[in-house]
């Protein structure tokens, strides 16, 4: 009696797994609302970078909760305001939405439910690249009916990477790497790595086979000799030595350490996954030509 | 029988009392209030609530309250059932690895992506997992065609290191994406947000199946917590019964950590909390433990729910929070010379 009982179990569960897969009309690639949508929910720190740019306020129904945290988000002090939502189905709908824009990385449980209620969600894709933003931007654009201002801050976006591009020959003999205070590094395949070649710099990293995120050892970096780090945290100066790097032994032997030939770019700056992702590109560049040579 | 049936009353009746303030307690949304109004407008009385508020109370709410209502009452079956098989008050369904197997499957399809696919995702690979591991120790516990406790222990202790380590090892592969990351990590600490029907059906499926399951096997788990040879001469033959019996426990199990995620000490503590209420006797043993479990998981989760979102309270978390104190205080009495 009892393998039958297992059986059905197994059964019945993997029956649910195909059998309750649900697709909406939204998940279309090409999906856009018959009218604009009048209270959109940005659930993710991208969303509402994006929309903050290009749609009106009055618009916004609701941002995610991290958009709101100046840690986290480029915009906090904007997001402030807002009626802020988390990830939690329930609160996403107590704010009434027409539309609910996301990322990849938001759990089938929640979309699922957002299904069952009739509230239409897009994802953005996770970008690799600044054409990824450009496609997340426009897809954002999209579905808001809102081309025209989209359109406009891709052009802005490309504008600047032109322009970053044109002094990019000036920075080709740095190889940078990115670090934090867990030795985490970003590597091939990271919005990183397309940061620094946007500046036109070589991202370490990349080239040494790293993939997109990689925890590294003292010996390591040591091995790699970096002539620059690109460092996140707190807004501070270039060339200002972080405390967590004097607290790592060894660290202090690199050439770019005894050069102080640190780059800081705030955290949510350089975590961000939207148009914002330029500013980093740029600052980078500036900070490797003030210095001109490795 | 006129005291048995207040008592299992009052039973139901504080089980819907704790339901409703599960269903009608929140920090934000509809409130006790929508909640009358939702039911009333169901039996055609009143002009009910908003599509929102009604989604929200019967499409979000109830189905995490189903999952937590047998999701403890299973946990808390298993752990009676765990206690009399192998004849030890410390025995909980995590001993024999199904736990860490549920963990290791849905750990799994969050690291390959599979979790994307459907809602039943990450339900289905864990419970897979749960029943593989369980069947690979009661294959390594069989020797010489008998069911010995020793090995089953030492082989659960075994498979229950090697997949918590095969899970670490899975969660590395999400470092790259912490979104991934923070997603194994929660459903390792185990929660009931965003539950869905389909995580309602398959738990109370669980329960339905193999509490049915367990409802004719009372007495050989009485004679159990007997001897083997006391067990013998009453008619059982123990080690036959005590794999079926652990069978339906790790299948209680399974139903529900593949919906819930780990969650730790409903098996080990309602037990005995039941047993203080209503002694040792399976006949009320296991309803008790039933009804205990049920209450200790919706007031457990109901307070994850109000606790402030920053929190980020899981229900792992208040659940071990809960049965560890009662752990050492069961070591305490044991040091003073007490009967666990």
């Amino acid at each position: 009696m009892l393998r039958p009982v297992l059986l059905a179990l197994v059964v019945a569960t993997l029956g649910c797994l195909t059998g309750c897969r649900r697709t909406a009309p939204w998940q279309a690639a090409d999906w856009r609302p018959a009218s604009p949508p009048q209270r959109i929910v940005a659930a993710s720190v991208l969303a509402t970078e994006t929309l903050l740019a290009i749609a009106p306020r009055e618009r916004l129904a609701g941002v995610h909760v991290l958009a709101a945290d100046a840690r986290y988000s480029l915009v906090a002090d904007e997001a402030m305001g807002l009626p802020l939502v988390g990830a939690d189905p329930e609160q996403l709908l107590a704010a009434r939405p027409d539309l609910v824009v996301c990322d990849a990385f938001t759990r089938p449980e929640t979309l699922a439910l957002l299904a069952a209620a009739a509230v239409p969600v897009v994802q953005t894709a996770t970008p690799t690249s600044f054409a990824d933003i450009a496609a997340n931007l426009r897809r954002i654009g999209a579905v808001c009916w809102l081309e025209a201002p989209a359109e406009a801050l891709v052009a802005q976006m490309e504008q600047r990477l032109a322009a970053l591009a044109a002094h990019a020959g000036e920075c080709a003999k740095w190889r940078v790497a990115s670090l934090d205070g867990a030795l985490h590094t970003y590597g091939r395949g990271s919005l990183f790595d397309a940061m620094v070649g946007a500046a036109g710099a070589r991202n370490l990293a990349g080239e040494r086979g790293v993939g997109p995120f990689r925890k590294l050892d003292v010996e390591s970096v040591l091995g790699w000799q970096p002539d620059a780090l690109v460092l996140g945290g707190a807004d501070a100066a270039d060339g200002e030595q972080p405390a967590w790097l004097a607290q790592q032994p060894g660290l202090a032997l690199l050439p770019c350490a005894q050069r102080a030939r640190y780059v800081r770019i705030p955290s949510p700056l350089l975590a961000t996954t939207s148009h914002r992702l330029v500013d980093a590109a740029a600052r980078l560049q500036d900070a490797l030509r003030q210095w001109g040579r490795p | 029988m006129g005291a048995a049936v207040t008592r299992a009353l009052v039973a139901i009746l504080a089980l819907l009392a704790l339901a409703a303030l599960h269903l009608g307690l929140a920090r934000e949304g509809p409130g006790l209030a929508d909640l009358a109004a939702w039911l009333a407008g169901c039996i055609g009385v009143g002009d009910g609530v908003s599509a929102v508020d009604a989604f929200v109370l019967g499409d979000i709410r109830l189905p995490r309250l189903l999952v937590a209502l047998c999701g403890g009452a299973s946990l808390a079956l298993a752990g009676a059932v765990m206690q009399a098989t192998f004849r030890n008050p410390l025995a909980s369904p995590d001993l024999v690895g199904t736990s860490a197997g549920a963990a290791f499957g849905g750990a799994l399809t969050i690291v390959t992506g599979a979790a994307a696919w459907s809602v039943v995702a990450t339900p289905a690979g864990s419970l897979l997992g749960a029943l593989a591991v369980t069947a690979l120790v009661f294959t390594l516990a069989r020797a010489h065609d008998r069911f010995a406790v020793t090995s089953l222990l030492l082989a659960g202790i075994a498979l229950n290191t090697l997949v918590g380590a095969l899970t670490s090892f899975a969660v590395t592969f999400t470092f790259d994406n912490y979104t991934a990351s923070s997603r194994v990590l929660f459903w390792l600490m185990g929660g009931l947000d965003a539950r869905t029907w389909e995580h309602a059906a398959i738990t109370a499926a669980g329960l339905l199946l193999f509490g049915a399951l367990l409802r004719p096997a009372v007495r050989d788990l009485d004679l159990l917590t007997l001897s083997d040879d006391a067990a013998h001469s009453l008619g059982l033959a123990a080690p036959r019964a005590r794999r079926r019996l652990v069978w339906i426990a790790c299948g209680l199990t399974a139903a529900t950590v593949s919906n819930t995620g780990g969650i730790a000490f409903v098996g080990l503590v309602v037990p005995h909390l039941a047993r203080l209420l209503v002694g040792p006797a399976h006949d009320r043993l296991l309803p008790a433990s039933a009804w205990l479990g049920a209450l200790l998981l919706v007031a457990a989760d109901l307070g994850c729910r109000l606790a402030p979102p920053d929190a980020n309270l899981r229900l792992g978390v208040v659940t071990a929070f809960l049965g560890a104190p009662y752990f050492l205080w069961l070591l305490a009495r044991h040091r003073r010379g007490e009967a666990l």
